[in-house]
């Protein structure tokens, strides 16, 4: 791709889609929350870039020789909340330190993917064995256990999706991703025993068209049954009262089915080419629970219409293609595993985001890369920018 | 990285981009027509109905903050030229006056009385422009009267979880501390309103009433309240704690000047509210547990009790008081002349120069950590807000204030009789009063005994929680027979306290003022034998603590042990 051209040492592509994306996300927050929040939210963006400039400008291998501390610094701070409990709504999810307060499963995100790329890139790790596949799971499952306990069940999924990214990005055989993924189907669906039985023959039905061996059919089964029958202790009522009322609305009219199906009335009724910047309708209604964080996507969707949502989606799918082509491109396998899993937690979080307001997948409380209202995660995001950039520009490096 | 792993990457973005590209195109293309209506059919106001806040009971059932309706007289537009006489002539009131800057709506009268309101909307069509504005108020029927325990109120200054524009949340004593059970759940009625805001339809099935606040039943009792502060009248500044020695509760808590909570409110940015802020006495700060003042000679129950202890002293020791007690250069005076006095002689008669002695033989560092193990210096814990710790100097604090060795080892002679730069709270002084009459319990102070929603199901119990002090049975024996002498025996300092009624046990202090008169200090606990009260009291700038607090503890404390509401009687 890059052959025959200078070596640009600055992905523009990856600076312009971002820049343009910090403008959208600040018109919709001071439209979202009627100008309330401009002051902080910029704020943010320059402490933000903070981070963004400090994971561009050290090389990447100082990230690699760090990545188990600035991992179990994540354990530590994932930790935290669960500890000292402050009153407030999200009190378990938060670190306070006085003067700042961030969310620590955010930064676990990025923690991970250090030590996992670390551990998945090492010398040793044939993605043949199940033995070379332990270590990572074992690196994995803390932070997962943790954010599960917080509980915080979207960032534990999207810890989980990192796993899984890297482990196909390897190579790693497939029976040994069905492994991990049918077990996540299992306990979603088996909020609903119905679901669960169409789940599990179906599972059972693709396997044996496959004409896998009996062995695996059999584990694949037991695996996904157990996790099937622990499900009313392993998710919280809240929880699965979500999944539920996102598979039947009508079922919880008063609870989180109405605000799918407001966001879904902000979003379809925008048409075309919305009602125009302020101008929505539906924000202002305090049905709307999120509007300014989880659901800002919907305020694009009603006031700049289907062109705004082209644009922000747009602008985020360059960012991801992006990431990808940088990881294909690194030389260094563990800033290839880096890049590619931040390609994965931006896409995971846009698309259950936005997958959400459209009521597309059960709420669950995420922000929109670069659009919603949100300190940590903002940082978070920028950070990942910072090392996609810190990656392209050192692509040659081994 | 594989070919076939990097296309599989590809394809999942582009998959994913498409799925919500499709359901996007679906929304806002297809079925753009009912979601439009739906949008247009769903403006939706939301009508808030304020839960009333929860009221506070005394310990015996008394009710001491409550609600009421509060009745404001408007007038909404530019007046005809007499109105507002009219108005004032027929309700014999007096109106805040108009002129051409005014703006409206306006306050004519704030709190008119229901007798009023009613006038007004029975006369409306004769009273053009004029109208009734209703609010539900905190009422305190005790005017000042516990004015910095109970607290007030404030509408919220900037908006809180779970809070709306225009609610009231508690800024200061009880109504601050247990806003969260006081409060209640704002109700909320949704209502459906058409473009122009004209209402169609309620959301009944959305409907959420209003939960009212829990109530809160104090330990305090209103009527000792009561009389403390008659009996402090004549006293500008000055700040008294009751406390129950036999389980820490708080049963009364004075500072003065105090403040009427009714008007505090009703009137914020008011000439009243204005009055309270330019004060120099500041009405608002509760002086029994935010301010430090030094302790006087009630700290030589401390450092008597602490020498016995370790052993500085025995009841035997005899020292000389010739009016003062040398240290290396300089003199230290006593108050009087003592001549020889004992242990329990120092104590009753409060000479300074014994304690200036043991002072010396105990240095700063051993009484800083003597004090500290009986309460002072730290927080007591109580169940209100801005409690303040007081200070018990060790030797690094002079370090750090003074330099290392800026500073002479006489501060210790100092400290020993209560001057200087200690300093206690009123309410560490009643728990330490406390813990001499009950044994040597140290309590942690509270206030609240217990919490009760409007259904009557218990959601908090007040407890006791105490520790016992590093203080042996016998020299807590000692110190509190010197206590009852200091009162009892003809040449205690203490002796205008004794009554006639009931033995009184107590310490008097007075505190040198470089600015003014000495502030007068007494502390005691009462009956002798089986104690029911512990009271510590602290009058600003008005002479001996003998000579004028003692005698104010001796009426408060006949007053209420022998329940006769007619001082005269006495």
């Amino acid at each position: 791709m890059q052959e025959g051209r200078p070596r640009r040492a600055l992905d523009l592509w990856v600076v312009v889609a971002l820049i343009l994306l910090v403008i959208l996300g600040t018109s919709i927050i001071y439209s979202a929350s009627e100008g309330r929040y401009l002051k902080k939210h910029g704020s943010y963006i320059l402490v933000a870039s903070l981070a963004l400039l400090f994971s561009y400008s050290f090389h990447f291998r100082n990230f690699w020789a760090l990545a188990y501390i600035i991992w179990g610094a994540s354990l530590v701070l994932l930790v935290v909340p669960l500890i000292i409990r402050t009153d407030g709504v999200y009190a378990r999810r938060w670190v306070d330190l006085g003067l700042i307060r961030f969310q620590p499963s955010e930064f676990a995100k990025i923690a991970l993917l250090f030590a996992l790329a670390r551990k998945i890139s090492a010398k040793g790790f044939n993605p043949e064995r199940a033995r070379s596949l332990v270590a990572p799971i074992g690196i994995f499952l803390i932070p997962f256990a943790l954010t599960v306990v917080e509980p915080d069940l979207t960032t534990a999924f999207i810890l989980f999706i990192v796993l899984l990214g890297m482990f196909v990005w390897r190579g790693v055989r497939g029976f040994y991703i069905l492994l991990f993924v049918t077990p996540v189907l299992s306990m979603v669906f088996s909020s609903h025993h119905l679901f669960w039985g169409i789940y599990i023959s179906s599972l059972l039905l693709v396997l044996v068209l496959m004409r896998r061996p009996a062995f695996q059919i059999f584990s694949l089964f037991a695996v996904n049954s157990i996790v099937g029958v622990l499900n009313p202790v392993l998710l919280k009522d809240y929880q699965r009262s979500r999944i539920i009322a996102f598979i039947n609305p009508s079922a919880d009219p008063r609870g989180t089915g109405w605000s799918i199906l407001q966001s879904k009335i902000a979003i379809g009724s925008g048409g075309a080419f919305g009602k125009g910047f302020l101008m929505g309708t539906q924000k202002k209604l305090a049905f709307l629970p999120a509007v300014h964080t989880d659901l800002a996507f919907s305020v694009v969707a009603e006031e700049l219409g289907f062109i705004g949502c082209l644009v922000v989606l747009g602008l985020l799918f360059v960012l991801i293609q992006r990431a990808i082509a940088i990881g294909n491109q690194a030389r260094n396998p563990f800033a290839s595993l880096v890049a590619l899993g931040a390609a994965v937690i931006l896409l995971s979080q846009t698309v259950i985001n936005v997958g959400m307001n459209l009521g597309l997948v059960p709420v669950a409380g995420i922000p929109l890369p670069f659009v919603s209202y949100g300190g940590s995660s903002l940082c978070a995001s920028m950070a990942l920018v910072g090392l996609l950039l810190n990656i392209h520009k050192r692509r040659f490096d081994y | 990285m594989s070919e076939n792993s990097l296309k599989f990457f590809k394809a999942i973005v582009i998959l994913s981009f498409s799925i919500v590209v499709g359901r996007l195109f679906q929304l806002q293309f297809v079925e753009k027509a009912k979601w439009l209506r739906l949008s247009e059919e769903n403006r939706v106001k939301l009508v808030y109905a304020r839960a009333p806040r929860g009221r506070i009971f005394d310990c015996n059932g008394h009710l001491v903050v409550s609600n009421r309706s509060s009745y404001s007289l408007l007038l909404e537009d530019q007046p005809d030229s007499a109105l507002v006489d009219i108005v004032a002539d027929r309700l014999r009131m007096t109106m805040r006056s108009v002129d051409s800057t005014t703006r409206y709506p306006f306050v004519l009268a704030r709190d008119i009385g229901i007798e009023a309101a009613s006038y007004v909307e029975e006369h409306n069509h004769e009273l053009p422009s004029v109208s009734v504005e209703t609010r539900v108020i905190r009422n305190y029927p005790h005017g000042p009267i516990a004015s910095h325990t109970l607290g007030y109120i404030g509408e919220i200054s900037e908006l809180r979880y779970g809070y709306v524009l225009g609610d009231q949340t508690g800024l200061t004593g009880i109504e601050k501390q247990y806003e969260s059970y006081l409060r209640g759940k704002n109700g909320v009625e949704y209502v459906e309103v058409d473009a122009k805001g004209r209402e169609i339809r309620r959301l009944s099935e959305r409907t959420e009433a209003a939960v009212p606040g829990s109530d809160i039943y104090l330990s305090l009792d209103i009527e000792l309240q009561s009389i403390i502060e008659e009996e402090l009248g004549q006293f500008e500044v000055c700040a008294a704690v009751a406390m129950n020695p036999r389980d820490g509760s708080v049963l009364a808590m004075v500072s003065k000047p105090n403040f009427d909570p009714n008007q505090a409110f009703i009137t914020a940015k008011s000439d009243y509210w204005q009055r309270l802020i330019d004060s120099p006495h500041s009405p608002l700060w509760n002086r029994a547990l935010s301010s430090g003042y030094p302790p006087g000679s009630v700290f030589k129950l401390v450092i008597a009790a602490l020498a016995l202890e370790e052993g500085v002293v025995t009841e035997r020791t005899t020292i000389h008081c010739g009016g003062g007690y040398q240290f290396g250069r300089r003199f230290f005076r006593c108050w009087e002349v003592h001549r020889d006095v004992d242990f329990r002689e120092a104590i009753i008669r409060s000479c300074d120069s014994y304690f200036y002695h043991l002072g010396e033989r105990m240095g700063v560092d051993a009484i800083a950590k003597g004090a500290s193990r009986l309460g002072f210096g730290r927080l007591t814990g109580v169940d209100l807000p801005n409690e303040k710790a007081g200070l018990v100097p060790t030797s690094e604090w002079y370090d750090d204030r003074y330099g290392e060795g800026g500073w002479s080892r006489g501060v210790a002679l100092n400290l020993s009789v209560g001057q200087g730069e200690v300093l206690t709270t009123p309410l560490q002084l009643v728990r330490f009063t406390s813990a001499m009459a009950n044994g040597g319990i140290l309590w942690r102070p509270f206030v609240v005994k217990e919490i009760v929603d409007r259904s009557g199901r218990q959601l908090y119990a007040g407890k006791s929680k105490g520790k016992r002090i590093p203080i042996s049975k016998r020299t807590l024996r000692i110190v509190r027979e010197c206590m009852r002498d200091a009162v009892n025996d003809p040449r205690g300092t203490g002796v205008f306290a004794r009554s006639q009624l009931v033995q009184i046990a107590g310490k008097t202090g007075t505190v040198e003022n470089p600015s003014g008169e000495d502030h007068a200090l007494f502390c005691c606990f009462a009956p002798f034998e089986e104690p029911l009260i512990a009271l510590s009291m602290i009058i600003e700038r008005s002479g001996h603590g003998g000579i004028v607090a003692a005698p104010v503890a001796k009426r408060i404390i006949e007053r209420y042990l022998c329940r006769k509401d007619d001082p005269e009687e006495l």
